[in-house]
């Protein structure tokens, strides 16, 4: 019998938490419970977001789920899918996969590690007090973002977008120290958002998703009949988690509109001057990380 | 207290008390470091529309710096906190004997915990590993601090054995007895 | 698991007991565990990991501050003239001024959100007063270890948050659920140190001489820089200029100009007070270290969850369920950061406390106050080691007079076990009128 300790940082009750769960009674299932997964929820093994890759690098874990995006320290070209409005739907950032995806194999493996399954989040909203209808309305908002292509794209919007650690957060939007926050719809939900702004525009200007992978010298241990048997659980269950993903914004904007918050999408020509601020950031990029240029420019010339 | 010129070892532990306090110095530095970094923030949010992206980064690196810079100086003030329940209740030779022998397992962990810092920042420098925010600073950097303080510290915990191998009993926080 | 129990003990008994730096005594015990139990682990990975997890912590950042700002406060006369005009006041008082531990503790509670840095930054203020004034040992410590706790308790507090995002619970509520209790075991630990002092009155201090009304208020005059210190810090959090971590760097700028303004700071006694600060937070930083880190090994050993889920099998009813969690995690609390014991154990014990019919936003009051408890139990308990370090007590005298303290908490949580509504009240009633 194999005994796997998974870490996961998001909640008991977050969805890519569940899914690892699934996983992992799968994995038991397929492999006649001689793999056995242990999901550590919470970030419980003392592991943080942007470690992920180098935990399971370094063998500290044989398996984690890791935001891809938060791992640009280790490898830059992992930032392609947060660009903002590159891939704004699931079947675009499906369609970049497709390009992508064995970039994000190469990088894993020259990690020590291979990727087992991916799964997006929910797109990125920009939850404020005052419902945004023009890009005007973005004005010196003091927005907290997350990650450099929040910081970027933000300000080309005229927002004063500022990075503060999350539990700093919740007593500064309640206080107005912050006025808005972009974030998912689940992560909206988890911190109750509608105590403090009533209003939600379905930006989804960001797209992320998170990956599961396993060290390689642990994957190695394994039988190659039990190496078959998860990645084809692994394949299968992948789609089964983009379709909970979907699911799972249309269910955490139902939260937030029962709890009083107005859901909004961002009119036509909203849309079209975001995303005209946006491409320039697609171009500097590309120079930044000349490796990612080919990636990008692939799957643009599909989805033109 | 006599002054440490007549104690055995002195050619050795003074320079690296030497160290220790210029390291503290700079750690101190570190501090204040902290607070204009906050207060730059404070500022610029509220008096200038924008924010500062590497202010809480920095913070906490600083932080971190801090924290080792300062340890050595520490440890040789009697500032690192122990447990004296055992050692309170020997006699003089048997509370320098366990002096010693407290002295050598610390040696032995702080060795360890250089090992590990500098195992990593050394690995961050290798694979040019940065932070994921918005100022992507190379690791290594912060992490060097890291490094230096962890020296600072392993040579004040070797002086810390040879003070006590010479007969002197340790500090107990010096600075108590001037304040109460 | 018995092995790995005995073993751990055995190996924190050796190593604290010989008089091994905390810190680094619980770095070693989680070495020796791990290569004992988990041998191909990769050790030293680990412990550079958690050092610069926690070494390097945004969310840590606030402590820092505090300590500077009580190093700069304690160089300047805010001590004295808070005290001398709070003293006519609290003359026929029984426990006269030792209430003002607890009294500047739930004060600053509201401002910080950690109980080491209202401990360290009250005790800075206050202890060394109440010791020259003739007030007890054991009374002023066991007063300061136990309110200062309150700092998790009273909003903001960093603990609440963690619950908060772990439990999917609003924090907004956790913080208004901690009011009340914050309150109540402030009141409480008063009414102690009333009685304490009225059965003997050897442990308070000479009553100052008796004065005039008008005395009385213009001494109340003194109190303004305490008072506009604190106000300017709360305000700039609720005023929406500072984030709660940001407020201390506020706290730090005003501790500053009240030096400027009594000409009581220069240029070297503010170097002494941030030479001396970086040594507090070396310290407090190496001990977090090396509690974080044999926190993480335990986790990976599954120590912690195993007995959460022994626990589980027990199938207790709610409240010997409520009087077993508090046991274990005041166990636990001994050797364990409190805040890594309740991730660790959280997906174990919510859902059994849940299930037992109790509230989610209560539960997260009863783990505030266990993982209070546990900073003042030894030898790994916060509270006592900020003390150790103002007052140069040892650790098993601090903890001993910090014992009531304790008692008085744990007969608290079995109150609230009892009566839910203390900590539920408030949070129900605000958020049905929304
Ligand atoms: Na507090
Ligand atoms: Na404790």
């Amino acid at each position: 019998e194999t005994n796997w300790d998974m870490s996961v940082v998001w909640p008991q009750g977050n969805f890519h938490t569940q899914d690892a769960i699934t996983f992992a009674d799968t994995v038991k299932e397929v492999t006649d419970g001689e793999v056995v997964i242990t999901v550590h929820a919470g970030g419980s093994l003392g592991i943080k977001g942007p470690e992920g890759m180098a935990a399971v690098r370094d063998g500290l874990v044989p398996i984690a789920d890791i935001l891809m995006s938060q791992q640009v320290g280790e490898a830059p070209v992992l930032g392609i899918e947060s660009l903002p409005y590159l891939a704004p739907t699931m079947s675009d950032l499906a369609l970049l996969h497709k390009y992508f995806r064995p970039k994000i194999e190469e990088v894993a493996e020259s990690m020590n590690q291979k990727l087992l399954y991916m799964v997006p989040w929910p797109g990125q909203a920009v939850y404020t007090k005052n419902p945004i209808k023009t890009i005007e309305d973005l004005d010196g908002v003091k927005l907290r973002v997350v990650d450099a292509n929040g910081q970027n794209f933000f300000t080309a919007l005229g927002a004063a977008p500022l990075q503060m650690p999350w539990g700093e957060v919740v007593p500064s939007l309640a206080a107005g120290t912050i006025e808005g926050v972009t974030t998912s719809s689940s992560s909206g939900v988890d911190g109750s958002f509608w105590e403090f702004m009533g209003n939600m525009s379905t930006f989804n200007w960001q797209a992320s998703s998170n990956l599961v992978t396993v060290n390689l010298d642990a994957w190695n241990d394994l039988s190659e009949e039990h190496q078959e048997a998860i990645e084809k659980a692994a394949i299968k269950l992948e789609g089964d988690f983009w379709k909970a993903s979907r699911a799972e914004d249309q269910k955490k904007i139902a939260v937030l509109e029962e709890n009083g918050m107005s859901v909004t999408a961002p009119s036509a020509e909203l849309k079209a001057e975001l995303i005209k601020r946006a491409q320039p950031l697609w171009e500097e990029f590309k120079e930044r990380v000349p490796e990612a240029a080919d990636y990008i420019d692939a799957y643009l010339a599909v989805r033109n | 207290m006599p002054v440490s010129e007549d104690r055995k070892f002195s050619a050795i532990t003074n320079p690296i008390d030497q160290i220790s306090s210029y390291s503290c110095i700079i750690g101190g530095v570190c501090l204040v470091a902290i607070f204009a970094l906050i207060a730059a923030e404070i500022t610029a949010r509220n008096f200038l529309g924008t924010s500062l992206p590497f202010s809480w980064d920095f913070a906490a690196y600083m932080m971190g710096a801090c924290i080792f810079l300062s340890a050595g100086a520490t440890l040789k003030a009697g500032g690192h906190v122990r447990v004296t329940a055992l050692h309170d209740y020997l006699p003089p030779k048997g509370q320098q004997v366990l002096d010693a022998v407290a002295c050598l397992i610390g040696l032995a962990i702080a060795l360890v915990i250089l090992y590990a810092v500098s195992d990593m920042a050394m690995l961050s420098l290798k694979r040019g590993s940065t932070s994921s925010s918005v100022v992507r600073t190379p690791l290594w950097i912060p992490q060097g601090f890291m490094v230096v303080g962890a020296l600072v510290f392993t040579l004040q915990m070797f002086a810390q054995v040879l003070r006590t191998v010479g007969g002197e009993t340790l500090h107990n926080d010096a600075d108590i007895e001037d304040q109460l | 698991m018995g092995k790995l129990t005995l073993t751990l003990v055995g190996l924190l008994a050796l190593l604290l007991g010989a008089g091994v730096w905390v810190g680094l005594g619980l770095i070693g015990t989680g070495i020796l565990t791990m290569s004992i139990f988990k041998s191909s682990f990769p050790i030293t990975k680990l412990l550079a990991q958690q050092i610069w997890n926690s070494a390097v912590s945004m969310e840590m950042l606030a402590l820092p501050l505090f300590i500077l700002m009580a190093e700069i406060l304690f160089r300047t006369r805010l001590s004295e003239s808070l005290f001398s005009g709070l003293a006519p006041w609290t003359r026929r008082l029984p426990g006269r001024m030792s209430h003002i531990t607890v009294l500047a503790c739930t004060l600053f509670a509201a401002v910080s959100g950690s109980s080491a840095a209202t401990t360290a930054t009250v005790g800075r203020i206050t202890a060394t007063e109440l010791l020259g004034r003739g007030y007890d040992r054991q009374m002023v410590i066991g007063s300061l270890a136990g309110a200062g706790t309150l700092g998790f308790l009273i909003p903001p507090s960093v603990i609440m948050i963690i619950y908060g995002v772990l439990a999917e619970e609003s924090i907004l509520k956790l913080f208004m659920a901690g009011i009340i209790p914050g309150g109540c075991l402030a009141a409480t630990y008063m009414g102690y140190l009333a009685i304490r002092s009225t059965l003997n009155p050897s442990m308070v201090g000479e009553a100052t001489p008796s004065t005039s009304w008008k005395e009385k208020f213009e001494a109340l005059i003194g109190l303004g820089p305490v008072l506009l210190l604190i106000l300017s810090v709360i305000g700039s959090m609720y005023g929406g200029i500072a984030s709660p971590t940001e407020a201390a760097g506020v706290g730090v700028a005003g501790s500053i100009l009240i030096g400027l303004f009594q000409r009581s700071i220069n240029a070297k006694n503010l170097a002494e007070a941030v030479y001396h600060a970086a040594q507090t937070v070396s310290m407090i930083g190496f001990i977090i270290v090396g509690a974080m880190f044999l926190s993480v090994s335990l986790g990976y050993l599954g120590l912690p969850s195993f007995i959460a889920g022994y626990i589980q099998s027990l199938q207790l009813s709610p409240l010997v369920l409520i009087l077993v969690l508090l046991l274990f995690y005041a166990i636990l609390g001994c050797i364990m950061e409190g805040m890594s014991a309740i991730v660790m154990t959280l997906p174990i014990t919510l859902p059994l406390v849940l299930a037992a019919g109790y509230d989610k936003v209560w539960y997260g009051v009863f783990l505030v106050l266990v993982v209070e408890m546990a900073q003042i139990t030894p030898p790994v308990g916060f509270n006592l080691i900020v003390i150790q370090r103002l007052t140069g007590d040892k650790i098993g005298t601090i903890a001993r007079a910090a014992m009531p303290f304790f008692l008085i908490m744990a007969a608290f949580v079995l109150t609230i076990a009892v009566f839910p509504g203390i900590v539920t009240w408030l949070p129900n009633s605000l958020s049905g009128s929304n």
